[in-house]
């Protein structure tokens, strides 16, 4: 028991109070400012909605949820909530007593009360007749107690004050008649005395008296508590001076609460913070908001269609600020608090099904929501945190990141990794670093920057082709992110520890977060040594170009400014996009969404890339790649500089060729070494169609090559009569690999499809 | 994952084991992942046990309960 009790709380990423704080940040759930200032929180956006879709009936309803005094609070309310509505920042806000009004003109009353009173036996008396003690007397009694109002007027509306002559004698009765569902009784016309005080208090369980006769009867003593409204005498409750109408209703309100909590012995104090008016936290924009004039009503009261169109202008406040810019919230239909929670439960599971862990796993953790929460909410360090728990407790399916992580450990294998002083230098002031994905996608590029570097800068330019380590960052691997950054600074150190140059935003936040190494962006490189003698001044009135910001450059100033002003100087004219600079998204690579998500991922690249027709500028290479990819004109920066278009995006197995061709290259042409090479005695012809199938499978060539080599010694071969297709397979790691093939030349396989499965096959 | 795979594993005389030039016939065999087993009938090879998996059976069903073992 104790083991399994020390598993479960290993097992979240954190408490049930920080879960709480870190919901709180979200305000999405907070109710909007015309409901938290009506003291009796009465659902305006649900009344709005309600007449917009024409449902009168409903509209009322809603109202008499809230109270019992429909007509009162719709002809006689001060409306607090007008003044609270948000559109009164921008304009005009919301008429909503007349709304009100037409509500109860237009709705029937569908709701006749029925109140199902749980019987009580203890006995509660209402000395006074205002509207507080209305209010209180109906709240009570609505909570099954037995009640008694004192009154010294004639009757039921001779105490209530002037405002009752602006409501309809008919309309009056019906909220008053409320009471006949009671089990109530009425005194009139009695004199409310210190003596018949005194006695009543032997009599009931609890006493509820206005402010004027408790101000009146004992005037030495006239201490009220304002949260609970108890006074000093036991089991007596009084009313707050409070002039307005629905303050009075409001604040009975709370008598009936503290009187039930006083008779049933339970805390009086405890949560009670929201009861009244107060202040919503709810962020909402008006950015996009289109600004309306009131409805006027053309007599004395809106018409229904009036009534309509002035409901229709309800914004219905919401926050939703970060789901606007983020397609994994979008395709995922969360706002971070109810992420967040499904988070926590998920990681709490000790049997049964992970229904979070894709989500979990599909987040770019790119910090976009953090930059546009006005509270700063962070999900992707959530899911971040998240991963790094279901790694340790061993949770993390086992496919997910597995594609990813091999990636990287091919790039830091021998087969790619190159650290080198630049050729005859035995030191380095700097060290050209490109990022694994920009030797993938770009390799030409990397050398022709290098090649620069080397040509321009003074003090020795060495190069380092490898991960960074950002891939076991983003899967949660922090062991193996620490090795990996380790290796990284051992190879640097021997290398003398030069400036390190990066070309990747990303690069150079792991870098700077995670080691102590000298950085700098290749950007601010450029723009210090101004750009290469060879690059094309475009004259004026050239191309526009769309920035599009990386997510590796979110909340750097400089970097994001040092591209705009490289892009300048070559003479392009640049557009801002919607979401740019700190707010823009990720392209779907961050996080590694793009191998763990690809529909997700998918979304990520046409929320960025539907943002302007223009061509886009990015100083990301995954960026441009995922951009290109889909159809989009797009360039990384050094491609402009250097004269580079291909407007391709390599696919898995070609960036994987790139990398190690690059080594390869280098070591030859800069070096004039001869690099390790592996070549296959046959060839492989693969038709386009099947190289799509291969991506979205992610299987690479050198994955088939490897099948067929081994297949090619093993004869593990089985043909299909039918198509005269060769099936074989393979387990490369963890994985069976089958490939469907034809020989069409000595030598030659054409492949047809290819395959995977993670489970084993055996005999029975 | 013990239903029937008639319908895809294919049928006997329709797949040849290349090495051993003789038919692949239905055998019980076993599909295992993370400490679970499953029993199926599928195309083997009678003499070296080579055993076959077709794609419609490794990319929909093993596939999908790979991914709700995963999720366990």
């Amino acid at each position: 028991m104790e083991d399994s009790k020390k598993g479960y709380i290993m097992k979240q990423v954190f408490g049930q109070k920080e879960l709480h704080e870190r919901e709180a940040i979200c305000t999405q759930q907070q109710p909007p400012n015309c409901m938290t200032t009506c003291p009796i929180h009465l659902d305006v956006c649900g009344i709005c909605d309600a007449l917009k879709n024409q449902d009168f009936s409903k509209g009322r309803s809603i109202i008499e949820k809230s109270t019992s005094f429909a007509h009162i609070i719709a002809y006689a309310c001060e409306a607090p909530c007008e003044a609270g509505c948000k559109l009164n920042e921008q304009g005009q806000g919301i008429q909503i007593r007349e709304l009100e009004r037409a509500c109860l003109r237009f709705g029937t009353n569908q709701t006749r009360p029925r109140f199902l009173l749980p019987k009580k036996s203890s006995k509660v008396a209402i000395l006074g007749a205002d509207m507080f003690c209305l209010s209180a007397a109906m709240e009570i009694g609505k909570k099954g107690y037995p009640i008694k109002l004192v009154s010294e007027g004639d009757n039921l509306i001779s105490q209530l004050g002037a405002f009752h002559f602006k409501i309809p004698e008919a309309d009056l009765k019906a909220d008053l008649s409320m009471f006949h569902c009671l089990e109530a009784e009425f005194c009139f016309g009695e004199v409310i005395n210190l003596e018949m005080l005194t006695s009543m208090l032997e009599q009931f369980d609890a006493i509820c008296i206005s402010q004027e006769l408790f101000k009146r009867i004992i005037p030495n003593q006239s201490i009220i508590n304002e949260e609970t409204l108890e006074t000093d005498i036991e089991k007596l409750f009084a009313g707050l001076p409070d002039s307005s109408v629905i303050g009075q209703l409001s604040i009975g309100k709370k008598a009936a609460i503290s009187i039930d909590r006083f008779i049933q012995k339970v805390s009086i104090k405890v949560g009670r913070e929201q009861e009244g008016s107060y202040q919503t936290t709810l962020f909402t924009s008006l950015e996009e908001v289109e600004q309306s004039k009131r409805i006027v009503p053309s007599g004395d009261a809106y018409t229904k269609e009036e009534a309509i169109l002035e409901a229709k202008r309800c914004i219905h406040c919401e926050c939703l600020e970060c789901v606007k810019g983020c397609a994994f919230m979008q395709h995922y239909n969360k706002y971070p608090k109810q992420a967040i929670r499904e988070i926590y439960n998920n990681l709490a599971i000790v049997m049964g099904n992970h229904l979070a862990n894709d989500m979990i796993n599909s987040c770019s953790l790119c910090g976009q929501c953090k930059a546009i929460c006005p509270n700063d909410f962070d999900l992707g360090e959530v899911c971040k945190l998240a991963r790094q728990t279901m790694i340790k407790t061993e949770k993390m399916p086992q496919s997910t990141y597995e594609f990813a992580l091999l990636d990287m450990a091919f790039s830091n294998s021998d087969k790619c990794f190159l650290a080198k002083h630049q050729p005859d230098w035995n030191k380095s002031a700097y060290v050209f670093f490109p990022g694994c994905q920009m030797g993938a996608s770009a390799p030409e590029t990397v050398r022709k920057v290098y090649m620069d570097l080397t040509r321009r800068l003074s003090g020795g330019v060495s190069l380092m082709l490898g991960c960074c380590g950002a891939i076991a960052d983003w899967s949660g691997q922090q062991e193996l992110f620490e090795e990996s950054i380790q290796k990284l600074m051992l190879e640097w150190e021997k290398l003398g520890k030069p400036k390190v140059i990066t070309a990747c935003p990303s690069c150079y936040r792991v870098l700077s977060e995670a080691s102590n190494m000298k950085l700098v962006g290749i950007w601010e490189i450029l723009e210090e040594i101004g750009l290469p003698d060879n690059v094309r001044i475009r004259q004026e009135g050239g191309e526009v170009l769309a920035i599009h910001d990386a997510c590796g450059a979110r909340n750097q100033e400089a970097i994001q400014n040092s591209i705009r002003n490289l892009v300048t100087k070559m003479g392009y004219e640049t557009v801002e996009l919607p979401f740019s600079g700190d707010t823009a998204p990720c392209c779907g690579f961050g996080g590694l969404t793009s191998f763990t998500n690809q529909e997700v991922a998918k979304r990520m690249t046409d929320l960025c890339i539907g943002q302007s027709d223009a061509s886009y500028l990015t100083y990301c290479m995954n960026c441009r790649d995922r951009f290109v990819k889909q159809g989009k004109n797009a360039r990384h920066i050094l491609e402009l500089i250097y004269g580079e278009n291909p407007q391709v995006s390599p696919d898995l197995s070609k960036r994987h060729y790139n990398r190690m061709i690059l080594k390869q290259t280098l070591l030859q042409e800069v070096w004039g070494e001869e690099g390790m090479k592996q070549t296959y005695n046959f060839q492989l012809v693969i038709e386009e169609e099947i190289r799509n199938q291969m991506e979205e499978r992610m299987i690479l060539e050198s994955d088939i090559m490897e099948v067929l080599d081994f297949a090619r010694k093993s004869h593990n071969i089985i043909r299909d009569t039918q198509t005269q297709l060769l099936l074989t397979n393979q387990r490369i790691g963890n994985v069976t690999f089958w490939i469907k093939y034809k020989e069409v030349a000595d030598n030659v396989y054409q492949i047809y499809s290819a395959y995977s499965l993670r489970m084993t096959v055996e005999e029975e | 994952m013990t239903e029937n795979y008639d319908q895809s594993i294919g049928s006997i005389g329709e797949f040849i084991c290349e090495k051993c030039g003789i038919p692949l016939i239905k055998s019980q065999v076993r599909f295992k992942y993370m400490n679970n087993a499953f029993p199926v009938e599928l195309l083997m090879c009678p003499k070296c046990k080579f055993i076959y998996v077709p794609e419609e059976l490794a990319m929909g069903k093993v596939l999908k309960v790979e991914k709700s073992l995963e999720d366990k």
